[in-house]
């Protein structure tokens, strides 16, 4: 279920997010470094839609522009949120892992995401 | 917005919310620039503006986001209602002009009065707050601007009113001497283009009266004090409009069968598509004066905004 301030699984932001815990980024660098983690190619009003959810939010703040840049970077808040959704992937992917083991389930092969 | 973006891409931008806009414009405009050419970028600029628009979320301070959330409440509800006045006026036609034989049952009388008083409190709400806002940008741009923050409201609503008057008399005019006249050629293809001048007049004039009074009113830059009563009015406003649709609901509900609507292609329209219409346009101005409400409450029980957080920190643990 979607809780208001916390990006879900399949929110563009928490991929904005996790770009963002290094340090601070603008908008392009975002999308370079989600490429780079993910293979994900985040289009302009998808990102500036996160962003702007994301800041509302207070999960992300802006920097001083820069040109007619702006970089944005975690808050505390940003922080914990971040964590939480990666710790509940990783005790899903637990969870998952004893159900492989256990022949309840079948692994999917790896497949290659370009959207 | 910079010059250097394809035209299609500027269009797209300009579909943002305004305060969208003003707040990320730029940055989303370098980033559209610094993108590959790509017919994607134009489906998620368009599918990300329609998104701004459904799902508002605002920048800047919290002081700034609070103000933007409840001017976008009083707008949205602003708009609901001339769109249900227009629903109500076409239910109104249908009804009671001339008034069908079941509106004489009491209970469907009665619903229709009650629909009818709804509309005119909801109606006297935005006439008052209209006169009130337009009364503070008068003031505030006499102290701080000039005359600019008027203009929007002002221009256009004066233009296309003096417009509505002007074609409307002409018509009127030619109209009563065509009576009992053989026209000449001319005169009766001047007469149809008054005619669809005077209409093209009459469906332009709501959306350029929006449109101004957005303008005026986000430049007006009225303080949240200022902005509060109007929230509470447009969260009435909105109260009301549920009263009027629930009682245009049961007013063509019980009018169908013997003694109702004639089930002619017309009222069966009308019954089957204004009350809906009137419905939907009611439930989105619900939700805006909820989210508008909540955003007021949540600043006013926020404790003071955190200073900068040093990155790559961990929060301190309690």
């Amino acid at each position: 279920m979607k809780q208001p301030g916390r990006p879900s699984w399949r929110d563009p932001g928490l991929l904005v997010l996790s770009t963002l815990v290094e340090g601070p980024r603008h908008g392009y660098s975002i999308v370079q470094e989600a490429r780079k983690q993910a293979g994900i190619t985040l289009g302009p009003g998808t990102l500036y839609g996160a962003l702007a959810r994301l800041e509302s939010y207070g999960l992300v703040e802006s920097l001083p522009v820069e040109g007619r840049r702006r970089p944005y970077r975690l808050t505390d808040k940003g922080r914990q949120a971040l964590e939480a959704q990666l710790d509940a992937m990783a005790r899903f992917l637990r969870v998952n892992g004893h159900m492989e083991e256990r022949g309840l389930v079948t692994p999917l092969p790896r497949a290659s995401r370009t959207a | 917005m910079s010059t250097k973006l394809p035209r299609r891409h500027r269009i797209l931008l300009a579909l943002y919310p305004p305060s969208f806009r003003e707040r990320y414009g730029d940055e989303l405009g370098a980033l559209v620039e610094d993108a590959l050419p790509d017919p994607r970028v134009a489906l998620d600029l368009a599918l990300g503006a329609a998104r701004a628009w459904i799902e508002p979320t605002f920048g800047g301070t919290p002081g700034q986001r609070q103000r933007d959330r409840m001017l976008a409440t009083i707008l949205t509800v602003f708009w609901s209602w001339s769109l249900v006045l227009l629903a109500f006026a076409a239910f109104s036609k249908m009804v009671d002009d001339p008034p069908v034989r079941g509106l004489r049952v009491p209970l469907v009388h009665a619903a229709f009065q009650v629909s009818s008083a709804s509309m005119d409190v909801a109606t006297l709400l935005i006439g008052l707050g209209a006169l009130s806002y337009w009364g503070l940008i008068a003031v505030t741009a006499r102290r701080e601007h000039g005359l600019r923050n008027l203009l929007p409201a002002t221009i256009p609503i004066g233009a296309g009113l003096a417009w509505l008057v002007v074609s409307w008399g002409a018509t009127w005019g030619l109209l009563h001497f065509a009576v009992g006249h053989r026209l000449p050629l001319l005169a009766a293809v001047g007469l149809v283009v008054l005619l669809l001048a005077w209409a093209l007049a009459s469906v332009a004039l709501a959306p350029i009266c929006w449109v101004s009074i957005a303008v005026a009113m986000r430049r007006a830059s009225l303080s949240v004090r200022l902005l509060r009563p109007g929230l509470i009015g447009a969260v009435a406003v909105a109260v009301c409009l549920v009263v009027v649709v629930v009682s245009m609901a049961i007013t063509v509900a019980s009018l169908r069968g013997p003694g109702g609507l004639a089930p002619t292609v017309e009222k069966v329209l009308f019954g089957y598509c204004v009350v809906p219409f009137a419905a939907a346009v009611t439930g989105v101005g619900l939700i805006s004066g909820r989210r508008g409400l909540r955003a007021d409450r949540e600043a006013s029980t926020a404790p003071p905004a955190p200073g900068p957080v040093e990155v790559g920190t961990r929060p301190p643990s309690s």
